[in-house]
């Protein structure tokens, strides 16, 4: 119970003097992630679609692997990039080990299948009729994926939020890509990392109680968006 | 365009799915202004039809012909043929929104102001029977109003070419006739080419100029 | 009553708080992580976790920074993968505290001009009743033969670090082959090492800046010190220009310039922990 108390109070008393350092590593968290999980939606989105959508072979075989792909470990999908981008890898040359773009590449590796996955199990029936009514009226193709995605802004909801979660929460990744370093690469997971290391565990829950916080607020915003989204139609 | 033109030419037009073909036409023609009536069973392939005759389909073989020029499926093509031809699909699929909002989806996508789409919308709705329906959810509906929205939806257009499938299939029969008059009304004043299906031999006769008969996808007589 | 501005095409009703959340977002999105600026250079240094943890750095690295206008990017890691690092020129110098390890790092052409940082000691800790009497003992080898002796747990970094290859050479000396239910291999760093220690009651190699850093956190006491062999000095090395061309060479020679220089071996000199000194400047 010890602990528990102690993070309480840390974190009352990090948000409290508005501790510049913490105060850093949560934007920093928040914009690398929130950009990785819209980018991830970018892609996955229409991906998980298509697959929905489009009758091929192996389809079945698509869905499974897109599943399995969510439960890959943070840590191995940092390893396999930390193996591209290093100096000696594929894309060595460009110099993105241990930098913030690093750490984005690989939340947005981890989020993409999370949203793909959700997005193809989230459009039926009734995502085609609503394509083809728009068609009819006149829709062009960029139009009927609003329509379609307007309608289907719940399911949509969910899936940024699945994303969201899997990457603002992870370790593995952002520690490998990322080498945490102070002030530049340091998320609120590799922050925690590095205080539980250190035998600092009031401090480290303390940060974990501000990475909900922070999801929470997150999550907020977005469920009113989509609920606004809604009231469209004049 | 003179009332003889043939609009719509198909010519050994096939659909099939899973092997198995849904329509199969050798022959036929729609002539502008015409209303022509599909008349069949279910499973006689009219739905199908419809919705080759709205390129939402592509057909598995055959050619169709549009206004004498043949129709090369590309997205591009079809995108713009869409935009003279609407179809009011059975059920009517209602956007997650007000009934508003879905009677001026078509007008905003063809960019016609908020003025004039409310008073468009509201002409509309008055003459399907839904005044004052505009800020209903559309979702809540019953299943007869939903298809006079959606019927107002298409009308509002004014589409060269109006399809539809069964249209009174879910409404009270009270408000059959005002529908009926409605469809002959718009190819007397605005000269729309009207293709529906029905189940219904009555009506066929009673709305009209031609009945096409379907069974299990063919064209019985035409 | 929302008052509206107007509509958008795709018929949302565009309102203050809509416009006010839409404009949070695209701020948050174009907020780019930016790349390190054009003006300062940034140095990446691989060194080890405990190295880190001490907070030395911390101390001796702004004054660095401020008078030359770099930035040192601290990547704390094992000994092995900050040596990794540095063999794949993913950094650009590295301080590590693995001699043999450092000349074969530099003999194999991957590092250039190694100097001598500073160094520090090595304490075998272990629990309060000590089952294996090693307290007071004038060799840590015997310490080790003796602990083996009654198989009393022993607690093992098991990660290659510098702590790691330390104890290894000692269980060599002593003449035992560790191994077994008694001894048990952690695989992460200092500080977890002897908190895991502190749990089972264990004894642990430690570096004495570690240990002190953790002494409020821990049961454990000093049982075994002074021997020369647990010396333990801090190397620092220049990866490769020759091999890696894109490394900041200039920048990393000014840091190892500064850290061996009589201001830098002062900070080092004046760090100090809980009132304790963790590291001692290399002798002249």
């Amino acid at each position: 119970m010890g602990y528990f108390s102690e993070a309480i109070r840390r974190a009352f008393h990090l948000l409290g003097t508005a501790d510049p350092e913490v105060f850093q590593i949560v934007f920093f968290s928040l914009r690398v992630s929130l950009t990785a999980t819209v980018i991830a939606c970018l892609i996955g989105v229409p991906a998980g679609f298509l697959v929905a959508v489009t009758e091929f072979r192996g389809k079945r075989s698509m869905r499974v692997m897109l599943n399995t792909l969510m439960a890959v470990p943070t840590v191995v999908i940092g390893l396999t990039l930390y193996a591209v981008l290093y100096r000696g890898g594929l894309l060595g040359r460009l110099g993105l080990l241990f930098t913030p773009s690093a750490i984005m590449l690989g939340q947005i590796v981890l989020a993409s299948p999370i949203v793909a996955a959700l997005t193809v199990s989230s459009v039926g029936d009734l995502e085609l009729d609503v394509k083809r009514t728009a068609m009819t009226l006149g829709a062009s193709g960029f139009q009927t994926l609003v329509a379609v995605a307007r309608e289907s802004r719940y399911a949509l909801l969910v899936a940024f939020s699945a994303g969201f979660g899997r990457v603002i929460a992870e370790v593995g990744s952002a520690m490998m890509l990322g080498g945490n370093i102070r002030g530049y690469t340091r998320t609120m997971t590799t922050a925690i990392a590095l205080e539980t290391g250190k035998g600092e565990f009031g401090l480290g829950l303390a940060l974990g109680i501000l990475l909900l916080l922070v999801a929470l607020s997150v999550n907020f915003l977005a469920q009113t968006i989509s609920e606004r989204i809604g009231e469209g139609g004049r | 365009m003179s009332a003889q033109d043939t609009l719509y030419r198909l010519d050994h037009v096939v659909k099939r799915y899973d092997g198995r073909a849904a329509v199969s036409v050798s022959n036929m023609e729609i002539h502008g202004h015409e209303t022509v009536a599909l008349l069949g069973p279910n499973g006689s392939g009219k739905t199908t039809l419809l919705n080759l005759l709205a390129f939402l389909d592509v057909p598995s073989g055959g050619e169709i012909q549009f206004e004498g020029r043949a129709i090369e499926w590309s997205e591009a093509t079809m995108g713009a043929l869409r935009r003279r031809v609407t179809l009011v699909a059975r059920p009517p699929t209602m956007f997650d929104m007000s009934v508003l909002g879905n009677v001026t989806y078509g007008l905003r996508l063809r960019k016609v102001p908020r003025n004039e789409r409310s008073v468009r919308a509201a002409r509309a709705l008055a003459k399907v029977g839904l005044e004052g329906f505009e800020h209903r959810r559309a979702r809540k509906l019953s299943s007869g109003e939903s298809q006079r929205v959606a019927l107002a939806r298409a009308l509002v257009l004014q589409p060269e070419v109006l399809l539809l499938d069964e249209p009174t299939s879910a409404i009270h029969s009270d408000f059959v006739p005002r529908i009926e008059a409605l469809l002959a009304d718009l190819t007397r004043q605005n000269g729309t080419t009207i293709v529906f299906s029905t189940l219904d031999p009555a009506q066929a006769e009673r709305v009209a100029d031609r009945v096409v008969d379907l069974r299990d996808g063919s064209v019985v007589g035409d | 009553m929302v008052r509206h501005i107007g509509t958008t095409r795709f018929g949302m009703k565009w309102n203050g708080p809509l416009v006010a959340q839409v404009l949070l977002i695209l701020l948050l999105l174009w907020w780019q992580p930016s790349a390190s600026s054009a003006e300062t250079v940034r140095l990446k240094l691989a060194t080890t976790t405990s190295t880190d943890n001490s907070g030395l750095l911390q101390a001796l690295l702004p004054p660095f920074e401020q008078s030359y206008n770099i930035k040192v990017d601290v990547i704390a890691v094992g000994t092995g993968k900050a040596l990794t690092l540095g063999r794949n020129g993913d950094v650009d110098v590295v301080l590590v505290h693995a001699r043999e390890a450092e000349d074969r790092f530099v003999h194999g052409g991957y590092g250039v001009n190694r100097r001598d940082v500073m160094y520090n000691d090595f304490v075998i800790v272990g629990p309060p009743n000590n089952p294996a009497g090693i307290r007071g003992s004038q060799k840590a080898s015997q310490a080790f033969k003796k602990i083996a002796a009654v198989q009393a747990l022993f607690i093992s970094r098991g990660d290659d670090s510098g702590t790691h290859k330390k104890e290894l050479s000692l269980w060599k000396v002593a003449e035992v082959a560790p191994g077994g239910a008694w001894y048990m291999e952690t695989g992460q760093g200092m500080g977890a090492s002897l908190q895991i220690a502190n749990e089972k009651r264990g004894y642990v190699l430690a570096d004495r800046g570690t240990y002190i850093a953790y002494r409020d956190k821990v049961t454990l006491e000093v049982l075994c010190e002074g021997d020369p062999v647990l010396h333990n000095p801090y190397g620092i090395i220049a990866v490769n220009p020759v091999r890696h061309p894109h490394v900041r060479y200039m920048e990393s020679m000014m840091l190892i310039a500064w850290v061996t220089s009589p201001e830098g071996q002062r900070i080092i000199e004046g760090f100090k922990r809980d009132g304790k000194v963790l590291f001692f400047p290399w002798p002249k």
